[in-house]
């Protein structure tokens, strides 16, 4: 790279480049396990170990459900296997690599230090139940309560993020520390990012809960699982919402204390929230007086409080939002399209159909499932009218109801265009300044993964944001002595020129011009010559000495 | 929005008394959530026991779907196979045998149609059987009212007492070629258990909306 002094842009793919030549400690250490090298794979070793610790909690408590788990014992072992030896290597690889562990490797007998550190002793514990059953008798319930130790294992995640949350928020509020575990800052740090995913693993968890609950089968064998399960799911989204509703004030925009609490209850994000815990509620007290069965549905709604975790959502927002008018237009067409069908599907077709095609409002059902080629079939017409104008409506559906799937599917790029425009217009902005800073590198990091860019594609926007902003100032504000020092830039300040000359023959008038330059002799004939060659685009021959003087007509 | 809360950083950085408030709020909500589910745990365990008193239904229904047609099985009311069969048989004569003496005496001879039925062989007797007292099924109390368990028609949400009853119905195997291939219908009192036949076990739940239990041979 040419700007090695500048921080580095990534994209949402960005990997670390490690010298190979590092010694094998150091080079296994460096990819898997320092936690000071951002784009090693310490992130994605972390998350897969995370969530199989999650996969076995939830295999302990599926253990417990003798209808699951007696059909699938083969299977459960298998799972609980595969995790001891996952969880084994991933000990017995810190162990190896203790000696270079930025922790212990200043300290005498560092491997020894790390077998008694707090981390590898929960290690440790995770595994060693399944090892000793091989020699010594253990009772299943014992084994199985000795298990749930592997869940200390996500300590090894949360402590340091807690500290880390600790450090960056020393001089700060209760409520501003609240604030930035719940709502995105530059002080939530990884604590954030835990919250984040323990709200998302419970809409998860909810979600598949309330659709599994559909299945009769699964259900009967359920039931009680997944009452325990919403009722911690509407627990854990209870306190999110009242968390978010009281510190929502460290919010800008939100200051006041009720009037921002209020506009933040009105927010869709915080009506979604409300309702995705108002069933619950409403169930339980209820339940004795109205049948609520139907508000089990509503629970689904949680899977939108995953919208807050995506800018999909918001992009769609804003498509709909700026095509609006675009989209109403096509809307009205296809309105007044289906009405007009449907009048003359029941003008034609009534009187064959009495009872299929009753009325207009009969009629629309049909109309709309011809126009959008669905075509179901329960409705067809049968005279000669009917079917001759179903042919020419099916066809004119086609590129009717294709309109607005069409404008959004081009308002979505546009919309991806813009934002990338928008990034190289901060780029532009950054560079005007000088080089890039952390700070600012940061931002473009950051919104480069928003708009999942990939990190050719992020140097890429900033090459070419570099390349144009060194012409804009070349061309524009440099002084000409600076320009000529470097000879790409004088020929890029040549075109510009020559450019200048094109567009000022373009608005003259050249006859006059030539008339009153050869007439009162105001220019040389060299120039004279050049100014046709310009406007001619004649070739320039580089061997001849008259090169600035082509032959002119 | 660094520079609004650095310009909005009040001093004192321990937990206010709107903090401690707010913690207490967050207390008593959680709280409440718990003894919600409880409530809701206590429900979903009633729903547990009317699906144990189904169980407990097919249960003894299936493991006596084979002695039900030995010699001396008991409830003999239960009981199936060839012998029932004739002694229905011997029933049915008697019964017309009785109706024909009565409708001579009456000197109403045209109307005899329908004599009444053999109660032998029939579910209805089963049926009394197996929940009157001392009745292997007798002891089974509803979840829902705690009172003793009740044969409902249909589980229907709109009576929700109904909740923590069982329904009882036979499924009967349709004509080849049919778009369905059994029809299920309530089992009544006069249906005849002579032969196997194939029963389902609903039970009401909650919301009094029917929870199959199983479908077997009886």
């Amino acid at each position: 790279m040419s700007y090695n002094e500048e921080p580095r842009l990534r994209g949402h793919d960005y990997r670390v480049e490690i010298s190979s030549d590092l010694p094998l400690k150091e080079w296994l250490y460096a990819w898997f396990l320092d936690p000071e090298i951002e784009g090693n794979y310490l992130k994605d070793v972390d998350k897969w170990i995370g969530l199989l610790i999650v996969g076995n909690m939830f295999a302990l408590l599926f253990e417990h459900v003798p209808a699951v788990f007696e059909p699938n014992k083969m299977w459960f072992h298998i799972f609980d296997i595969f995790s001891v030896v996952v969880f084994s290597i991933e000990y017995l690889a810190r162990l190896f690599l203790a000696p270079v562990d930025r922790e212990f490797k200043d300290k005498r007998f560092p491997t020894l230090r790390y077998i008694f550190s707090p981390f590898a002793i929960i290690d440790f514990l995770a595994i060693i139940p399944f090892y000793l059953q091989s020699f010594i008798a253990v009772d299943l319930r014992i084994l199985r309560a000795l298990r749930l130790l592997r869940i200390l294992k996500l300590f090894r995640v949360i402590i340091p993020a807690i500290a880390d949350f600790r450090q960056a928020n020393k001089e700060r509020t209760f409520r501003q520390k609240m604030h930035a575990i719940v709502y995105p800052s530059d002080y939530g740090g990884k604590l954030h990012e835990l919250f984040d995913s323990f709200i998302v693993l419970w809409v998860i968890i909810s979600v598949v809960a309330v659709v599994f609950e559909s299945v009769q089968s699964i259900h009967y064998i359920l039931n009680i699982e997944f009452v325990v399960v919403d009722a911690i799911a509407v627990g854990v989204f209870t306190v999110e919402y009242f968390l978010r509703l009281y510190t929502c004030v460290e919010e800008p925009g939100y200051g006041h204390p009720v009037w921002g609490r209020l506009k933040l209850a009105k927010t869709p994000s915080s009506i979604i929230d409300f309702l995705a815990i108002l069933p619950f509620f409403l169930e339980v007290f209820l339940h004795h007086l109205f049948d609520l069965r139907f508000l089990r549905v509503f629970r689904l709604m949680r899977l939108l409080k995953l919208t807050r975790y995506t800018e999909a959502t918001a992009t769609l927002g804003k498509v709909i939002a700026r095509e609006w008018p675009v989209m109403a237009a096509s809307g009205f067409i296809m309105l007044l399209l289906v009405v007009l069908t449907a009048s003359l599907g029941y003008l034609f077709e009534h009187e064959a159909q009495p009872d299929k095609f009753e009325n207009i409002p009969q009629s629309i059902y049909w109309a709309v499932i011809t126009l959008a080629s669905v075509g179901y079939g329960d409705l067809t017409p049968v005279t000669p009218m009917g079917r001759a104008m179903t042919i020419i409506l099916a066809l004119m559906g086609i590129g009717i109801f294709a309109i607005p799937a069409a404008l959004l599917s081009t308002a979505f790029s546009d919309q991806l265009r813009i934002d990338r425009e928008q990034l190289l217009n901060r780029l532009y902005e950054m560079l005007a300044r000088g080089k890039l800073s952390i700070e600012d590198a940061d931002i473009i990091n950051k919104e480069a993964k928003r708009l999942h860019m990939s990190e050719d594609e992020v140097q890429r926007l900033y090459d070419k944001a570099k390349k144009e902003r060194e012409l804009m100032d070349d061309v524009s504000s440099l002084p000409l002595h600076k320009i000529a020092a470097v000879p790409e830039h004088a020929i890029e300040h040549y075109k510009s020129l020559i450019a200048e000359i094109k567009e000022l023959s373009v608005m003259t008038d050249r006859e006059k011009f030539e008339e009153i330059a050869q007439a009162k002799d105001r220019i040389t004939a060299t120039d004279l010559a050049l100014w046709r060659t310009i406007l001619n685009n004649a070739p320039v021959h580089p061997t001849s000495p008259d090169n600035t003087a082509p032959h002119t007509g | 929005m660094a520079n609004y809360e650095q310009s909005h950083a009040p001093k004192n950085l321990g937990p206010t008394w709107a903090d401690i408030i707010f913690l207490f709020f967050l207390l008593g909500v959680l709280v409440s959530v718990v003894l919600l589910g409880r409530l809701a745990f206590e429900e979903g365990m009633k729903t547990e026991r009317s699906k144990e008193n189904g169980e407990a239904w097919v249960k003894w229904m299936t493991d006596n779907s084979t002695d039900r047609f030995k010699p001396n099985f008991q409830p003999s009311a239960c009981s199936g196979g060839p012998s029932v069969a004739s002694q229905i048989e011997r029933e049915k004569k008697d019964l017309l045998r009785a109706a024909r003496q009565a409708a001579k005496r009456d000197g109403t001879e045209d109307d005899l149609n329908t004599p009444e039925q053999p109660t032998t062989g029939t579910w209805g007797e089963c049926f009394k059987a197996l929940t009157s007292k001392g009745g292997p099924l007798s002891e089974l109390v509803n979840a829902f009212s705690g009172e003793a368990l009740t044969l409902v028609a249909k589980c229907d949400p709109a009576d929700l007492s109904t909740a923590g009853g069982y329904l009882l119905e036979k499924n009967v195997a349709t004509p080849v070629g049919s778009a369905i291939p059994t029809v299920t219908s309530t089992l009544t009192d006069t249906d005849l258990i002579v032969d196997k036949i194939n029963v389902r076990v609903t039970i009401c739940d909650k919301g009094a909306y029917p929870t199959k239990i199983a479908d077997f041979d009886f």
